[in-house]
């Protein structure tokens, strides 16, 4: 993941381009159990970036909308995903101390999209595609290239917080 | 007897959806940028803005979550329709088709349990209201799971007034936060019943009206300094507009409903 600015401090905004993977309310759960059943997932976790959100279809027409929904409904899942590798997450409003307190342990980063403008995040996508769970819709995990993505960072590595 | 052809109906309702979801007429006109605000809020306000104006020329949806699909449909007793056994079916068909043409995302799971998604969006959810005449008078509203999730109701006590009303409007307002993507549009329902309330508090934000004045005054002044503003982060005021209706009620009975509604305020009607 690519950082307009080097030094992420909470309460700026910054500009991301990279890749998420989305994960949601549906998602999380089945992509949990296959990790904690030992599963095998098409997705090395390790540095990535979770997006809480669904998208709408039409990327191929280059029509599609995407945006966050609210993180605190995924938040119980956060310390594990944590321990799994992932980097950060990206999503809407403020998460519960145990997730906030997991973040700081491990030097993660939380970043807030702006909710609802899902037009304009979505003339910066570069390209989404199903990865897993695409029976569930739009709460399949995606995985989602962006560009020049602009977020609020909400929790820093150093712990800083902005809610 | 007047007859509407059924495929009118759908292809109006396929319309009307794909219309609010893209360029709805409540948005038209809409500044969400205040001389109140300060810079950070004011670079939010902007991108808002740029939505609004991304999704019209770009044809993507305002906001990702396109709603579950709700009519508010007053039927006149004179009316009758061809093409279909039902005129929920119709309106159904119409939904379906906007949702899927329209390239909006399908966020309604059949069973609140099981949670599984038919990708069609349906059924759809329908208010009907009988009337006299011959007209088909439909609004749609297009409404997220975030806005709805911060919406309330309280059955308060008679006693109580408009003052406590307006005290449960702040309430929820301040439960609400950034939760629901404010500047909200707030429809207020007053009166009723259990059930009812609710209903009205929707249809305020359909009508966009105030039926108490007085209500509207207080509230208005008890928001004012909520202190958080564009999608919860630090401001003063979350609110773009209240709209308020009310309706006769029991004796014992206040209810009350606050039907938050998200910056992106897609809202539509067509008449047959």
């Amino acid at each position: 993941m690519k950082f307009s600015s080097e030094i992420l401090k909470a309460g700026e905004i910054v500009r991301v381009s990279g890749q998420f993977f989305t994960l949601r309310d549906n998602s999380v759960k089945k992509l949990v159990d296959i990790l904690k059943s030992g599963g095998k997932i098409p997705l090395d976790l390790s540095g990535a970036y979770a997006f809480f959100a669904a998208p709408t279809p039409g990327f191929s027409e280059s029509r599609a909308s995407i945006g966050p929904t609210t993180s605190a409904r995924m938040a119980g899942f956060i310390p594990y995903l944590l321990d799994c590798g992932v980097k950060g997450f990206v999503g809407k409003g403020a998460i519960p101390e145990d997730a906030v307190a997991a973040l700081s342990a491990h030097g993660g980063l939380y970043f807030q999209a702006l909710g609802g403008v899902g037009a304009y995040y979505g003339s910066r996508v570069s390209d989404i595609r199903p990865l897993m769970f695409e029976e569930l819709g739009p709460e399949a995990v995606f995985l989602v290239d962006v560009a020049d993505f602009p977020l609020v960072i909400s929790i820093d590595s150093d712990g800083g917080i902005f809610f | 007897m007047r007859i509407v052809d059924g495929a009118e109906i759908v292809s109006a309702v396929r319309r009307l959806f794909i219309e609010i979801n893209y360029e709805p007429e409540s948005l038209c006109g809409v500044s969400f940028a205040d001389d109140s605000m300060g810079s950070f809020e004011r670079t939010l306000a902007a991108v808002l803005q740029e939505n609004i104006e991304k999704s019209a020329s770009e044809r993507r949806p305002l906001c990702q979550d396109c709603g579950v699909a709700q009519l508010f449909v007053k039927v006149g007793k004179n009316l009758s329709f061809s093409g279909a056994p039902s005129l929920e079916k119709l309106l159904n068909r119409g939904v379906e088709e906007a949702y899927s043409e329209g390239l909006l995302r399908k966020s309604t799971v059949i069973d609140p349990f099981e949670r599984k998604n038919e990708g069609k969006n349906l059924p759809a959810f329908i208010h009907w209201e009988l009337c006299d005449g011959d007209k088909l008078e439909i609004y749609g509203i297009a409404k997220g799971g975030g806005s709805e999730n911060v919406s309330a109701q309280k059955m308060l006590v008679p006693a109580v007034g408009r003052d406590g009303v307006a005290d449960f409007v702040f309430e929820t307002l301040r439960n609400a936060g950034g939760k629901g993507c404010p500047p909200y549009f707030v429809g207020v329902g007053v009166g009723g019943t259990f059930d009812s309330v609710a209903a009205l508090a929707k249809k305020a934000l359909l009508e966009q009206v105030s039926e108490d004045n007085e209500l509207l005054e207080m509230i208005n002044k008890k928001i004012r300094n909520l202190g958080f503003g564009v999608l919860g982060f630090p401001g003063i005021c979350p609110v773009k507009a209240v709209y308020v209706k009310k309706a006769p009620t029991h004796i014992a009975m206040m209810p009350a409903a606050v039907a938050l509604n998200c910056h992106s305020f897609r809202v539509g009607k067509v008449i047959l």
